[in-house]
């Protein structure tokens, strides 16, 4: 019997090509957007994985107050993970690890830069890692290390290595104790080498005992069973007791971040855990749900506009003596059918895209051919999508009456008509709402672009300075200017397309006992207005020999309330600081939130970035090769590395640029399959309706008025869906917005605009169909009845 | 065979009520040929429906080989229906995505009988309609006689005691009209019991009995035979 179904549902299939490939390309296309997000949702959720201690091991996060905001990093001190490990049984193993660092590797004539992290020794005690050659107790010797398998390669060109000394940022000699195999991209903690802190140096040697500065990240490996909130409480406790003196650490709270959650519950907000990517994961697997949705909805309407035709059959089978039961099957097993060819398509569809998708995620997810649970997934998608699609018209088709149905007194499709409708606009809602949310994205995200920052990311090259560049800085600097191809140089503490530092201890004339002030600073040479284009408010930029002199942003003024600062001081770090002028506020943190107080501090020996601005109209590969060839000739020992100004700043919209490329995809993809519904139904109602726009013609009716007619009914939803979707998408992309403090607000515009694409599209979908009927010879069309 | 005691049916709308059947008592017995005719609205497919279990009376009994059917749910009269009866259509009623083997072979599936058994059963059918040459065709690929012909041949295929056919020549011409008549004739003299629908006073010669209804009821009954 089974057999038969498959037969006649095949024939059916073949017979039907319009409505076969409306169905099918559109459960294709939602079937492939399901899988695709569910293959990334699964590697979002395979994070770190590998790591045996999976379930035992947590990250460490104070939540601290400051300027009267909660924040929440994972910066701890020095001394914390050993102490703990000391004073409480569950806790197993713990460790301090650096947030990670670009290091110089050098061996003989070789040199590369690698990303390395530090650790204290007990490193292994917690995280896991394949050893190819050594084992765990290679960093357990001051100046062992251990490498991954792929820089063994780049520094030897084996992985045999055990045993060689490289020397790291050419001060520091060390031996390689043991290679691990690369650590899978998924990982949290990403590295090609591991570092033991340098227990040698000044700076290790105080922060073994120092319980107030934060700059490392602590892990716990926790027995299993142990109360999380309790071990919080100790270890809060154990830094109060520890620490000298009242500090925002102490006053904060202290929270155990599992493994699990460190990828995809990133986002802390008030000093509580609130999520993070998990948010988008979750919306852009609704998404992909509802597009599939929409498609089984067009299966669904056309199924049920059709049912005239397959009336007849019903009649017939009941009145051989099948049983409604056996007609039910039937109708599943046909659109299970259906879903299977759409699978293939789907399977296509994925092949081909899933390099685009992992470009446009920057992710490396894959095909996962030999996982049994895939191909379960992918069994139970293909048969769900075939009952979802295919349940309701099977009810429909299935109850009807055989006497009905064969003396063809029935109407087929009528009573679905209200069902069919709501189901349209329910249809044309979703796709208005997405494609309304895409342009808001696009919009908010052009309207920070164009923010004005307060400078000028132009032309502006941030080259990473180490090594000799103190030294040979004012050399470099004229070979530079007198090419004629540069504007400006300057030098900087770090790169100047963020601020990294922050500090809460600066103090002033008429400052309040404890300020609470958060600001961050950074070290800068002379011209820094000049290489910036920032505007000077009041005052004057660095000078040569400006020692002990700031410049305050006009945010740090108006927190601080200073009355004509230029020329007052400031206390910063046991120095009086004069304040040389007032720069306007720079936008160097979140593009998208408020200026923050900023204090520059006048430092040219403390350098990490030489800032260089090409003159405009310079052809920029000539002043690169210039940059390059000055560098080399002044910096032998560091390979000459630079980022733009404007790209570093553009890669902060990564985030939103991917939600708006996501979103964008998913609303052009619903809104297709909209249209192929539409176009099902109206090429279905007009094939019914060819004697009756016949009739009309040969009356006297005119194309513009047919075409009318014919579009009249699908328009109608189409406002209908517009209305209903409009609030809610304003109501949705206000909520987005309210992320950004620096944001555009909805304009009614918007909707207008939207409103009408998508009146053109649907005029499109159905005048495609109706102009081809309206312009027919009516002799034609009624004869064929 | 058939039993039935004032029967009544009707038909309502949301302004109109039709009586179809009026207190209609008939009996018919096994191995008849019973034509029925009439003008129409006059009852006559409401009794065919009801005599193949494919609507329900109002009111009234139906006795069907000793046992009553009024009452009965959807389930148990298409039960019923599969093991006892076969039909005839005026428009043929094949399944046009089928194969003429495949919609003789329908009935078979729905009763559960075997793959081997259905097809030698189904050739038997085809080859007594002379239609097996045709047999992988699908319905539009026949002439209306031979696909009333394929009705024929599924009607019978299960062996069914009763067949109930609907104005069978309707919608042919005379001649192939008269094959289609003579093929029920054969089938009523091998034993089954035909009840037929029609307008034709040629095609009611056939048969042993003539009921003629009118607003629902018998008026006379004519005996050929």
């Amino acid at each position: 019997m089974i057999r038969n179904f498959f037969v006649i549902a095949w024939r059916n299939i073949t017979k039907n090509k319009i409505f076969s490939f409306i169905n099918i390309a559109g459960l294709g296309i939602g079937m492939a957007c399901t899988i695709m997000i569910f293959l990334w949702v699964q590697y979002e959720k395979s994070w770190n994985k590998t790591q045996k201690n999976y379930d035992q091991v947590f990250e460490g996060f104070s939540t601290r107050n400051f300027n009267g905001e909660l924040s929440t990093g994972s910066d701890l001190m020095f001394p914390l993970p050993k102490a703990a490990k000391e004073n409480f049984p569950e806790v197993e193993g713990s460790t301090l690890v650096s947030y990670g660092e670009n290091t110089l590797f050098t061996v003989n004539d070789k040199k590369i830069k690698r990303p390395t992290i530090h650790v204290t020794n007990d490193f292994f005690d917690v995280f896991t890692y394949e050893f190819i050659h050594g084992d765990e107790s290679a960093i357990k010797e001051p100046n062992g290390i251990v490498v991954t398998e792929s820089t063994a390669r780049a520094l030897f060109n084996n992985t045999d290595v055990i045993g060689k000394i490289v020397e790291l940022n050419r001060y520091r000699s060390v031996t390689i104790r043991a290679v691990v195999k690369d650590v899978p991209p998924s990982s949290t903690l990403l590295f090609d080498a591991i570092v033991p802190f340098d227990a040698s140096s000044d700076w290790v040697k105080q922060s073994l005992t120092d319980w107030v500065n934060c700059n490392n990240r602590a892990f716990f490996k926790v027995k299993k069973g142990t109360s999380i909130a309790s071990l919080e409480q100790k270890l809060l406790t154990l830094i109060k007791k520890s620490s000298p003196a009242e500090n925002p650490t102490t006053r904060g709270g202290l929270l155990l971040q599992p493994m699990s959650k460190w990828r995809l519950y990133e986002e802390f907000r008030n000093g509580k855990n609130t999520g993070g990517r998990i948010q988008y994961v979750n919306l852009f697997s609704w998404i992909a749900i509802i597009i599939l949705i929409i498609a089984c909805v067009n299966f669904m309407n056309l199924s049920t506009a059709r049912s005239e035709k397959r009336a007849r059959e019903v009649g017939i089978r009941k009145t051989l003596g099948s049983e409604k039961k056996q007609l039910l099957l039937q109708f599943i097993c046909e659109s299970i059918l259906v879903s299977m060819l759409a699978f293939l398509l789907a399977a296509a569809l994925i092949y081909t895209g899933l390099p685009f998708f992992n470009r446009l995620l920057n992710q490396q997810i894959s095909i996962p051919y030999q996982s049994p649970v895939f191909w379960l997934g992918i069994l139970g998608i293909i048969i769900l999508t075939g009952i979802i699609a295919g349940s309701y018209p099977a009810f429909y088709l299935s109850a009807m009456k055989p006497v009905k149905v064969l003396k063809g007194s029935f109407l087929p499709g009528k009573q679905a008509l209200l069902p069919r409708r709501i189901l349209v606009t329910a249809q044309f809602a979703v796709s208005i709402v997405l494609i309304s949310a895409t342009i808001i994205i696009y919009q908010q995200i052009r309207h920070v672009q164009n923010r004005d920052l307060g400078y000028d990311t132009n032309n502006l090259i941030m080259v990473n300075a180490t090594g000799d560049m103190g030294k040979n800085y004012e050399i470099m600097r004229n070979s530079l200017l007198q090419s004629g191809m540069i504007e400006a140089v300057n030098t900087t503490s770090l790169p100047v397309s963020n601020i990294f530092g922050f500090t809460s201890g600066v103090r002033w004339a008429g400052a309040p006992e404890d300020p609470n002030l958060i600001i961050g600073f950074l070290g800068s040479g002379e011209h820094f207005a000049d290489i910036m284009k920032a505007r000077m408010l009041d005052g004057r930029d660095f000078k040569k020999g400006d020692s002990n002199c700031v410049i305050l942003n006009k945010e740090a003024i108006r927190v601080m309330k200073l009355k004509n600062p230029v020329g007052s001081t400031i206390n910063w770090a046991g120095r009086e600081r004069r304040i040389t002028g007032i720069v306007d506020d720079l936008i160097m943190t979140s593009p998208y939130a408020l200026p923050i107080p900023l204090m520059l501090a006048y430092d040219p020996n403390w350098i990490g970035s030489l800032n260089i601005r090409i003159k405009r109209g310079v052809e920029v590969k000539k002043a690169l090769q210039l940059i390059e060839t000055i560098y080399k000739k002044y910096n032998t020992e560091y390979p000459f590395e630079y980022t733009f100004a404007d790209t570093a700043f553009n890669e902060k919209f990564a985030n939103e640029k991917l939600i708006g490329n996501l979103a964008f995809i998913f609303a052009s993809l619903a809104i297709f399959i909209c249209c192929l519904g539409l176009f099902g139904l109206v090429s279905f109602s007009i094939e019914r309706r060819t004697k009756e726009i016949g009739i009309r013609k040969i009356l006297g009716a005119s194309v513009q008025s047919l075409l009318a007619l014919m579009s009249k009914e699908f328009l109608l939803l189409v406002f209908i869906s517009f209305a209903i979707a409009i609030p809610f998408a304003w109501w949705l992309m206000n909520t987005w917005l309210s992320n950004f403090s620096y944001r555009i607000d909805i304009g009614i515009g918007i909707f207008f605009f939207v409103g009408i694409i998508t009146l053109l599209i649907c005029l499109i979908t159905v005048g495609l169909n109706a102009f081809k009927t309206a312009t027919a010879n009516p002799v034609k069309s009624l004869r064929t009845e | 065979m058939i039993k039935i005691t004032n029967l009544e049916k009707v038909y309502r709308t949301d302004e109109v009520e039709t009586i179809a059947l009026n207190k209609l008592s008939m009996e018919i017995k096994k191995g008849e040929f019973v034509a029925v005719m009439g003008p129409s609205g006059c009852g006559k497919s409401t009794l065919l429906n009801i005599l193949g279990l494919l609507d329900d009376p109002d009111a009234g009994s139906f006795i069907f080989n000793g046992q009553e059917i009024a009452g009965f749910n959807e389930r148990q009269r298409a039960d019923v229906r599969k093991r006892n009866i076969g039909f005839v259509f005026q428009s043929f009623n094949l399944i046009d995505e089928l194969t003429v083997f495949e919609n003789v072979e329908l009935p078979l599936i729905y009763t559960g009988v075997k793959a081997a058994e259905r097809k030698q059963k189904v050739e038997e059918v085809l080859e007594k309609v002379q239609i097996m040459h045709r047999r992988n065709h699908y319905p539009q690929q026949l002439s209306g006689g031979q696909q009333q012909r394929v009705a024929v041949a599924r009607a019978v295929v299960n062996n069914p005691k009763l067949i109930l056919a609907d104005e069978p020549t309707g919608n042919l011409d005379s001649s192939n009209g008269n094959e289609v008549m003579e093929l029920l004739t054969n089938l009523n003299e091998q034993g089954t019991t035909i009840v037929m629908v029609t307008h034709s006073e040629h095609d009611a010669r056939y048969s042993h009995r003539i009921i003629r209804m009118l607003d629902g009821q018998t008026v006379t009954e004519n005996i050929l035979v």
